[in-house]
């Protein structure tokens, strides 16, 4: 990882304790696997690894809500769309950082915002498209807990 | 016509009701009530209402009303809604409008039998900038709803106002989640089944403070409904509610600031909806104080029409039914389906 990704994970550290994760990805493949693992993925690099709880799929879309065992809570949300972008949010108990659609990233803590990295959404794009969905701790197509569902909504 | 009211609560949210009844030609409120009749005489003063009481009893047999505004917190709802009921008195409740559904239903059931109306003061659907994102998704400009996201997260301290929020056991989803959730209703329709995580971050507060509900909708339709009262942004977005609902055509959003963007086959649209401040209100509290205005409104054209309002009593009990399914789903650590609630 490079860039704002990498800026990311290396600045989570500096967040408190981490309690929230939510990642956004809208990719032009048809398939959407590949995303939802490299956004797994990105999530256990910032909570640390992930139980799969719940995932949802219907044609153009895949939600997870998958948790840490520490309490901390990702939501995922995959989209397919022809205009590809990403966009985190990560709250910890002391501050928050925000990657928006645009490849900017915000550190805020409450009476502060201040911009870590402007890469713009091409390169954020690159760096989310070069993690390797198979760091993933779990598979993200298939739920493993045992309350898990994993069912097509349509 | 005008309709007289009476208003009972007058604590930290009666003087929005009370300054935006005055925005209501057609509606005023001649007595007021709390169990702290000081409370109660203070507010009258800065309203001009002179007629006061300790007792709800009392001031319902002593006034010829149209409706009461129940401002009170929800332990007392039932039992204030059923007194109005019994005397065939309509009546707006504020939300959270009961502690369970054995209380909606009963407080239901009161009023249907007396022949008057109930609403439930559900004021995030009335709030202009959720409006908007409602009406450009039912002009068909994203397509079918397939997924969306409803977002509220804010460190605003709401413990000085509400200072009772600190030690309720029952916090973010009764106070605040009970609103996105009607909202995910009304973007979405009802949802069948409801997965939720509940976490409590601020070590200074009882309950739940940071929560994230994965639902199901009826219509195929996903949606996340997350919410924290410890995200540290600046500036801080409360009282904003985020709205992100994909469609099959394009994607609404409604992000801070009151942006609004519309991406579509049509096209982009971009636009602020910030709401008007009221002369009586202020920054940040006026996206709601507007809303407060425009729910009145409503409520008043019901009374006029004969009609249900759209947050009636027997709608909320659906609210409600995802606020328990909440918590049980938090409880359990696994989804639930969700039952109807009337």
């Amino acid at each position: 990882m490079t860039g704002a990704l990498a800026r990311l994970v290396v600045e989570a550290a500096g967040l408190g304790r981490l309690f929230f994760c939510d990642i956004r990805i809208a990719t032009a493949v048809n398939d959407l696997e590949p995303a939802t693992g490299r956004a797994i993925a990105l999530a256990e690099r910032l909570l640390g690894s992930l139980e799969t709880v719940e995932r949802r799929q219907r044609p153009g879309n895949v939600l997870v809500q998958a948790l840490h065992d520490g309490g901390a809570v990702a939501q995922i949300m995959v989209r397919q769309a022809a205009e590809e972008s990403l966009a985190v949010e990560l709250d910890g108990d002391r501050a928050a950082l925000r990657l928006d659609g645009a490849g900017r990233l915000m550190r805020h803590d409450g009476t502060s915002a201040v911009a870590l990295v402007d890469a713009g959404t091409a390169a954020a794009l690159r760096d989310f498209a070069a993690l390797d969905s198979r760091s993933a701790k779990r598979d993200p197509s298939k739920p493993l807990s045992s309350h898990a569902v994993d069912r097509p909504t349509t | 016509m005008l309709f007289n009211g009476v208003l009972v609560g007058c604590g930290f949210f009666a003087r929005n009701h009370l300054a935006a009844w005055r925005e209501v030609p057609d509606a005023r409120i001649v007595a007021l009530c709390d169990i702290d009749l000081g409370k109660a005489r203070a507010l009258g003063e800065a309203f001009g209402i002179s007629r006061c009481y300790a007792d709800a009893r009392e001031m319902a047999d002593a006034e010829r009303i149209d409706f009461a505004d129940i401002v009170t917190t929800v332990e007392s709802h039932r039992s204030l809604v059923e007194l109005f009921a019994a005397r065939r008195v309509p009546v707006i409740c504020q939300k959270p409008f009961a502690r369970d559904l054995a209380d909606g239903r009963a407080m239901v059931s009161a009023s249907a039998r007396a022949g008057v109306p109930l609403m439930v003061h559900e004021n995030f659907r009335w709030q202009s900038p959720l409006m908007a994102v409602k009406a450009a998704v039912d002009r068909g400009e994203i397509g079918a709803p397939h997924a969306a996201r409803i977002s509220f997260r804010h460190a605003y301290d709401i413990y000085v106002g509400q200072p009772y929020l600190a030690t309720e056991e029952r916090l973010a989803i009764m106070d605040l989640g009970i609103h996105l959730l009607d909202l995910a209703r009304y973007y979405l329709g009802e949802a069948t089944r409801i997965a939720c995580r509940t976490q409590r971050i601020n070590p200074r507060v009882r309950g739940e403070d940071s929560v994230s509900i994965l639902l199901d909708h009826a219509s195929g339709a996903l949606s996340f409904v997350d919410f924290s009262f410890f995200t540290h942004l600046h500036p801080d977005p409360f009282p904003q509610t985020l709205v992100r609902i994909e469609g099959a055509d394009g994607v609404v959003a409604l992000d801070a600031g009151y942006r609004l963007a519309v991406d579509s086959q049509r096209g982009r649209c971009r636009k602020n909806v910030e709401p008007p401040v009221p002369a009586w209100g202020a920054r940040p509290w006026h996206n709601i104080q507007d809303s407060v205005r425009a729910i009145h409104r409503h409520w008043i054209d019901c009374l006029q029409a004969g009609r249900e309002p759209d947050t009636s009593g027997a709608d909320n009990l659906k609210t409600l039914a995802l606020v328990e399914r909440a918590y049980e789903s938090a409880a359990a650590g696994r989804p639930l389906s969700i039952e109807a609630a009337a």
